[in-house]
């Protein structure tokens, strides 16, 4: 059944393809340069209307990002890409609304950090911290099928960023969560914000209304340069 | 079933298997980021991993994919696919039982979809399917114009028909 030397050299045959492989790939992981953990103070004045909060004046270029602060890959979009975003939007390059949505409120026990997470970055927006706020959120994100953060806790980090006064009750009252929970619902029905055959997920991204491929390093560079 | 017939249905295997693995290793080598985004939706590896799965995984599908196309080694790359498929459903069914909400991101896309967008059946069943073509192929590699043929022998060639080399 078996022929000893012919198994040996289709093994040398695969075995050696297969390594070359995976040393190369491996090597490839080592010697590219790494996501930028560096963020940003740049500024920008921000509106809120609904559940989307506007940064920046009008700019040649719109984006929307459509986030969950929970999503572990809208930390990595935000590790990427978070201190350049940011910094577009304060050199006027860009405009962009931000859609806290919440897709993964289950994903959590208690179940709901994700709408609670949206409702007090818009409460920040109305107080005008926004950026430090979002970002601090992403940063300091809690994983999926944790606890989340408590109410308490969300107002605590804002308190850190200077956020006092109605900033407390706004994200203890759930001043904007209902507004959340209806974006989502309407982003889910949402047909152009995801590809065919897909569903609606997080991040999205669009750029004057049309949905670009934010995996692509260049995307951003593409509509500042 | 002469055995002329079954090495045409083992050919369909590993040609299919090899497709299968060729367009899902290319979708994902041309969108690294978006394969990173996909295997960390998994939930199972620490992120210095997930760096390291998400670029080798593609280029080790890609290599599968060759060597079945060219028909070398069928039954130890078989083997190996089969391994691969069992990895990829216990990604999934791990992800169904924890409750995530994740596209596989079997063939590109991946990561965190709406709790009531996934699809881990659909996905197991396809699968299931890939992982028939691949215990074929263990069972009995020999198959038409294959590299394993041409280098004189296969696996199970000789003890069917002697037929051992084929063109």
């Amino acid at each position: 059944m078996t022929n000893a030397g012919g198994n040996r050299k289709a093994l040398y045959i695969v075995g050696g393809v297969l390594l070359v492989v995976v040393l190369a790939a491996v090597s490839y992981v080592f010697f590219q340069k790494s996501p930028t953990a560096s963020s940003s103070s740049a500024t920008y004045t921000t509106q809120v209307k609904g559940a989307v909060v506007t940064a920046g004046k009008a700019a040649p270029a719109t984006v929307d990002i459509y986030e969950d602060f929970l999503c572990p890959i809208c930390g990595r979009f935000e590790s990427k890409n978070g201190a350049d975003i940011r910094q577009a939007i304060a050199d006027g390059k860009i405009q962009v609304r931000y859609h806290p949505v919440a897709i993964l409120n289950r994903a959590t026990n208690p179940t709901g950090y994700s709408t609670r997470a949206a409702n007090a970055a818009i409460c920040a927006a109305d107080a005008g911290k926004y950026a430090g706020y979002h970002d601090k959120l992403f940063a300091e994100q809690p994983e999926e099928n944790s606890a989340g953060l408590t109410d308490q806790e969300l107002v605590a980090k804002g308190t850190e960023l200077g956020l006092t006064g109605s900033f407390s009750s706004c994200v203890t009252g759930h001043k904007h969560s209902a507004a959340v929970d209806a974006a989502t619902a309407a982003a889910a029905k949402d047909t152009s914000l995801r590809a065919e055959g897909k569903g609606f997920g997080t991040p999205t991204v669009l750029v004057n209304g049309k949905r670009v491929d934010w995996s692509d390093s260049d995307w951003l560079t593409a509509v500042t340069k | 079933m002469t055995p002329r017939r079954l090495d045409l249905i083992g050919t369909l295997a590993r040609l299919g298997l090899a497709a299968v693995f060729l367009v899902s290793g290319y979708i994902k080598a041309s969108d690294l980021d978006q394969t990173y985004v996909a295997v960390n939706a998994y939930q199972v590896l620490p992120k210095p991993a997930v760096e390291v799965v998400a670029v080798v995984l593609p280029w080790f599908e890609l290599a599968v994919g060759v060597l079945l196309l060219v028909g070398v080694g069928t039954r130890i790359i078989a083997v190996i696919s089969a391994l691969m498929l069992l990895m990829f459903m216990a990604g999934v069914a791990q992800a169904w039982a924890r409750g995530l909400s994740i596209d596989c991101g079997c063939f590109g896309g991946g990561g965190d979809v709406a709790a009531d967008k996934t699809s881990y059946g659909t996905e197991l069943l396809r699968d299931t399917g890939f992982m028939i073509l691949a215990v074929w192929l263990i069972v009995r590699p020999t198959t038409l114009w294959s590299l394993d043929g041409w280098l004189g022998r296969s696996d199970a060639g000789a003890d069917l028909s002697g037929e051992g080399v084929r063109t």
